[in-house]
């Protein structure tokens, strides 16, 4: 698998994997707002042929009374590729360039409550932690865990 | 941004009086512009109307009226267009009346006619910024690069200090191939900046930016020289090294170029794009095509797997350069390590490998062997590494079953697909509560050509974990594949948004490209053409829109200063329609549109009893109901904002609550598209992007010479086929074409001889000094393949019309003993024998059936109905699992 910065042309190939393995899905002006305000910190992983099998799609908050910090709108690996590690290093790649380029100190993230799989993920591979519920996070009002991981 | 009255150019007097309004009414025409500029549209309307009680002539308060009618009614659009073109024409002087043209082209993404308009009030009034602003973004969008350094310059003369207005002078001229002027400007903004805070971003973009246009620039000493002296400024460290490292590749410095890469790589092992650029820092290619160069490639990457133990990317390109025992070696390293972890992929990641036939063998015998090895011993039974004689790690049954899983692959890769079938059998009886086991059975399955076997299958896969979306994407695709459309929006929709209308708006909405070719392509196959043709249209849709996202890019890069990323999107843009899914939905549309022009007869709408009609009429109320509950929404929210005497928090909120919802689609089922008149004029709409973005594609010109020789531009069409024959002479699917076109030409009497002539020559340059029957059997001299065998039938039917014999002989050869035909060839074979009405098309059906016995295409429909019948029922265990 060739890991590397989610350019432009790789958009559309993210919003069809995002679309076939999540239940949040956004339209590609979406990932445009993403890959042309922070192009350093969106990643994918493509197989031999070039075809997108893996991606992760983040930002930065810039609240001012915060610290810096990343944001993941959304990550995912098709069915087909786990257990090649792929979610683990486009997290590193991601928060690697959050750092250097614009300072962070932390990377959050949201979870549906329900999502378990998901949960086990970014809890025991990726090492986050849940910072606090978010009530009615999501459009259908369920909850979302807000999670968070200290960069070192 | 409205038209503001502001210091008005000099007119000459008749335009002036015309213009003129006393003070009372002048009051009430700014009161106008602010009720445009606060979307109090309908308020407005009704102050623009009593200024014209009085001055019915008044060509800008005719204009604006045109344009609030169309925001407050936009089914009245067309007359809000007509009453602003009035307004131009009684008072063609303002540029009030032109910017209000161009504003309500540009909100219907009529950018050309937006632009001519903008145009004109510019020239009217040449210190507007606000015009000047939407003109610039106008000409940028519509890729007029002259024009835009024009505009960009115009403005930076009027605001000097703003940084985002030197970007954009420097931009212009970038894309406009003016890189001495690019680079000036930059250089000049970067020497006007004082006191830029230490690791500023946006200043870390420009500069990064600049290095960009000297390296496009061909200044590669001055670019690397630039990077150095800034580089405590740039904070984005990896495009930093990155560009610096090619930089260094370019010059030739190989030494710091090969430090440069290997300290990337430690950062990312992984990048394809690294390894490649350190194999050639240390005077190697992987993309040699010599044994030697492949050689010193691979010795180069054995080398760094020692440093990077842990990257598959090193380990798998060098799969593409070792061959014979040094293959069998890496390829059983890299084999077993991920069938040991339990990888699926593995299989489709060496698949392209396959085309090296010894690779392939090698592969297969490996698999074999661990297979056996795991049944008698519980290993893989070979040495890992130099040091040990054999590897004697027990693995668990995992590992078994993974390599059951890797050879049935294997097996239906090579259309053994009953070996694949028994393979995957078996590892289902060992595991049956893998998902991913009965999902490959669905695909052994469907390339067996058994539609119904593999819907049951991936039923099966999804009912395993219902809470997976990818299983429930996939058993989508297969309903589809098995024509079962009502039910595979259904199971969509398990994974949809709960409040859109229908599953499939909010698939539409999420432009969910595969779902629409997919829907496409089976309506397209029950002859629904009109849902078909409708469904090509949505994704031709998509595309736009994704094209049309540009727009408002066009001002914020400017802002953000992320104008390497700026670039990239506006040469992407341009070749949007390059994606394959484009492709697909404008063969699929035009297949239609072409039997629409061959045959309206065959050609008719689904019959609106069935019960996609009734779907899709029900989607359109669902979609008003939707309509009218968010027109409900926000006459509340805006109560809400009333009430509380509060405004909007700014001013984006309130131009985004006075949007008006999406217009209700009024064809939703596509039988206006099948109604029209003009099939090859709807057909070009789908073909010219192509012509344009995919013109190395042969299947581009193959459509296009079904387009050019309906349209009777014969030219053309023999344009199409020379240049499908210089991109691949040798193409079976364009044989076929080249005889017809020698057949039909000499029928050509009545056009003038210099035409014919053309033609003639052009047609001896495809077939050279051979009859046009010499021609078409020299095909199946280019091998024995099926493929050149099936063109040579097709062929064969256009020369000999009535006689059917031939093309009959012929395409009885692909399911003969022995032949290597594939489903696909035999299946088109069908078509043509169809086609040609031949009397032999039972007894092919038959020869076939023997040849694939799994496929649909040659069963009966008793035995369909069978099969159908038995994905039901096992559909409904399926159900049954899911809502446990």
């Amino acid at each position: 698998m060739n890991i590397r910065p989610a350019r432009v042309e790789d958009l559309l190939g993210m919003q069809n994997a995002n679309l076939h393995n999540l239940p949040e899905n956004y339209a590609m002006k979406y990932y445009l707002y993403h890959g042309l305000t922070w192009p350093q910190v969106s990643f994918v992983a493509e197989d031999h042929k070039g075809r997108v099998v893996g991606y992760i799609l983040a930002k930065m908050e810039d609240d001012p009374s915060e610290d810096p910090h990343g944001h993941v709108t959304s990550i995912s690996v098709l069915r087909n590729y786990r257990r090649l590690g792929l979610a683990n290093k486009l997290m590193q790649l991601s928060q690697q360039a959050m750092k250097t380029t614009f300072n962070a100190s932390y990377v959050s993230l949201h979870v549906r409550k329900t999502n378990r799989a998901a949960l086990a993920l970014y809890k025991d591979t990726l090492g986050f932690e849940v910072v606090e519920i978010e009530e009615k996070y999501y459009a259908d009002g369920e909850d979302a865990y807000s999670m968070r991981l200290t960069m070192n | 941004m409205p038209p503001k009255a502001g210091t008005k150019a000099p007119v000459p007097a008749a335009a002036k009086s015309n213009r003129y309004l006393p003070s009372k009414e002048a009051g009430l025409f700014k009161q106008v512009l602010q009720q445009y500029e606060t979307k109090e549209w309908k308020k407005g309307l009704k102050t623009a109307e009593t200024i014209l009680k009085s001055y019915p002539e008044h060509g800008e308060t005719l204009a604006m009226r045109g344009l609030l009618l169309a925001n407050a009614h936009p089914d009245r659009k067309a007359e809000g267009y007509d009453l602003i073109k009035e307004g131009c024409r009684k008072d063609v002087g303002s540029h009030i009346v032109w910017h209000v043209l161009g504003l309500l082209y540009r909100s219907d993404k009529n950018f050309e006619e937006a632009l001519k308009c903008y145009t004109q009030a510019n020239r009217i009034e040449r210190d507007s910024l606000n015009i000047l602003g939407d003109m610039a973004t106008l000409t940028i969008h519509l890729r007029h690069y002259d024009a835009y350094v024009d505009a960009r310059q115009a403005i930076l003369r009027m605001q000097p200090r703003l940084r985002k207005n030197w970007i954009g002078l420097a931009v212009a001229q970038h894309l406009a191939g003016q890189y001495a002027e690019a680079d000036r400007t930059l250089r000049n903004y970067e020497d006007m900046l004082r006191e830029v805070p230490a690791g500023e971003y946006e200043h870390s973009e420009v500069l990064l930016y600049h290095a960009l246009v000297l390296e496009e620039a061909g200044e590669l000493e001055r670019c690397i020289d630039f990077l150095a002296e800034h580089a405590t400024s740039i904070v984005d460290r990896n495009a930093y090294s990155v560009q610096r490292a090619h930089l260094l590749l370019k010059l030739g410095r190989m030494e710091p170029a090969e430090w440069a890469w290997g300290t990337l790589l430690e950062e990312n092992p992984d990048s394809y794009e690294y390894i490649k650029a350190y194999v050639l820092a240390k005077g190697a290619d992987v993309d040699s095509k010599t044994d030697e160069g492949k050689a010193a490639a691979a010795a180069v990457l054995t080398a760094l797997t020692e440093k990077f133990p842990r990257s598959l990317a090193i380990r798998r390109i060098n799969l593409e350069l070792v061959s014979g025992d040094e293959f069998r070696a890496k390829a059983s390293k890299y084999l077993i390590d991920a069938l040991a972890k339990g990888v699926p992929s593995v299989f489709a990641d060496v698949k392209s490998l396959y085309s090296d036939k010894a690779k392939r063998d090698i592969i297969g015998e490996l698999a074999e062997g661990y297979r056996k090895s795991l049944e008698a011993t519980a290993t893989f039974g070979v040495s890992l590494d130099d040091e040990t004689a054999s590897d004697e790690t027990i693995e668990s049954s995992a590992a078994y079953l993974w390599t059951l899983y890797f050879l049935a692959q294997h097996y239906s890769a090579l259309s053994s697909h009953a070996a694949a079938l028994t393979l995957i059998d078996q590892a289902i009886g060992h595991t049956p509560s893998l998902p991913e086991l009965p999902m490959l059975k669905a695909r052994i399955l469907k390339r067996a050509g058994d539609v119904h076997g593999a819907l049951a299958a991936m039923t099966e896969a999804r009912a395993l974990d219902g809470q997976d979306r990818f299983l429930n994407s996939k058993n989508a695709k297969y309903l589809l594949r098995a024509d079962k459309v009502e039910e595979a929006e259904k199971v969509l929709g398990l994974f949809t948004k709960k409040d859109a209308p229908t599953p499939l708006s909010d698939l539409i909405d999420m432009q969910a490209l595969w779902v629409l070719e997919e829907e496409g392509k089976s309506f397209a196959r029950q002859s629904k053409f009109n849902l078909a043709l409708k469904r090509y249209h949505q994704m031709f849709n998509v595309f736009q829109e994704v094209e049309e996202d540009q727009y408002d890019f066009h001002t914020y890069c400017l802002r953000k200063m992320t104008l390497r990323a700026y670039i990239n999107l506006l040469r992407y843009s341009d070749q949007v329609r390059s994606h394959p899914r484009y492709f697909n939905a404008a063969k699929g549309a035009i297949e239609i549109y072409l039997a629409l022009h061959d045959d309206p007869s065959t050609v008719v709408p689904a019959p609106l009893t069935n019960g996609a009609a009734e779907a899709a009429a029900a989607e359109k109320k669902k979609e008003e109901e939707a309509k009218a509950k968010a027109e409900e929404e926000k006459e509340k929210s805006k109560k809400k904002v009333v009430d509380e005497g509060k405004k909007p928090a700014n001013k984006k909120a309130a131009e985004e609550d006075e949007v008006p919802p999406p217009a209700v689609d009024q064809d939703p089922s596509g039988d206006k598209l099948l109604a029209t008149k003009e099939p090859l004029d709807e057909a070009l709409k789908f073909l010219k992007p192509l012509e344009k973005v995919a013109a190395g594609n042969v299947g581009t010109w193959l459509i296009s010479f079904e387009v050019a020789i309906r349209r009777e531009k014969y030219l053309q069409a023999l344009t199409a086929l020379k240049t499908a024959h210089s991109l691949s002479p040798s193409s079976p699917l364009l044989h076929p074409l080249i005889v017809r076109f020698a057949v039909f030409v000499p029928t050509l009497t009545s056009f003038p001889s210099a035409v014919t002539e053309t033609l003639q020559a052009g047609v001896k340059e495809l077939i050279g000094d051979l009859s046009v029957d010499a021609f078409n059997s020299s095909v199946l001299q280019k091998g024995n393949s099926s493929e050149y065998v099936l063109a040579a039938a097709k062929g064969a039917s256009s020369i000999h019309p009535e006689s059917k014999e031939e093309s009959e002989g012929l395409v009885f050869q692909l399911v003969r003993e022995g032949s290597d035909a594939s489903l696909k060839i035999v299946t088109e074979a069908l078509g043509l024998l169809r086609s040609i009405q031949s009397s032999r098309v039972d007894e092919f059906v038959k020869a076939s059936a023997a040849k694939f016995p799994l496929a649909a295409a040659f069963k009966s429909s008793e035995e369909l109905a069978a099969a159908a019948q038995k994905a039901e029922e096992e559909e409904e265990v399926g159900k049954e699992v899911v809502e446990d």
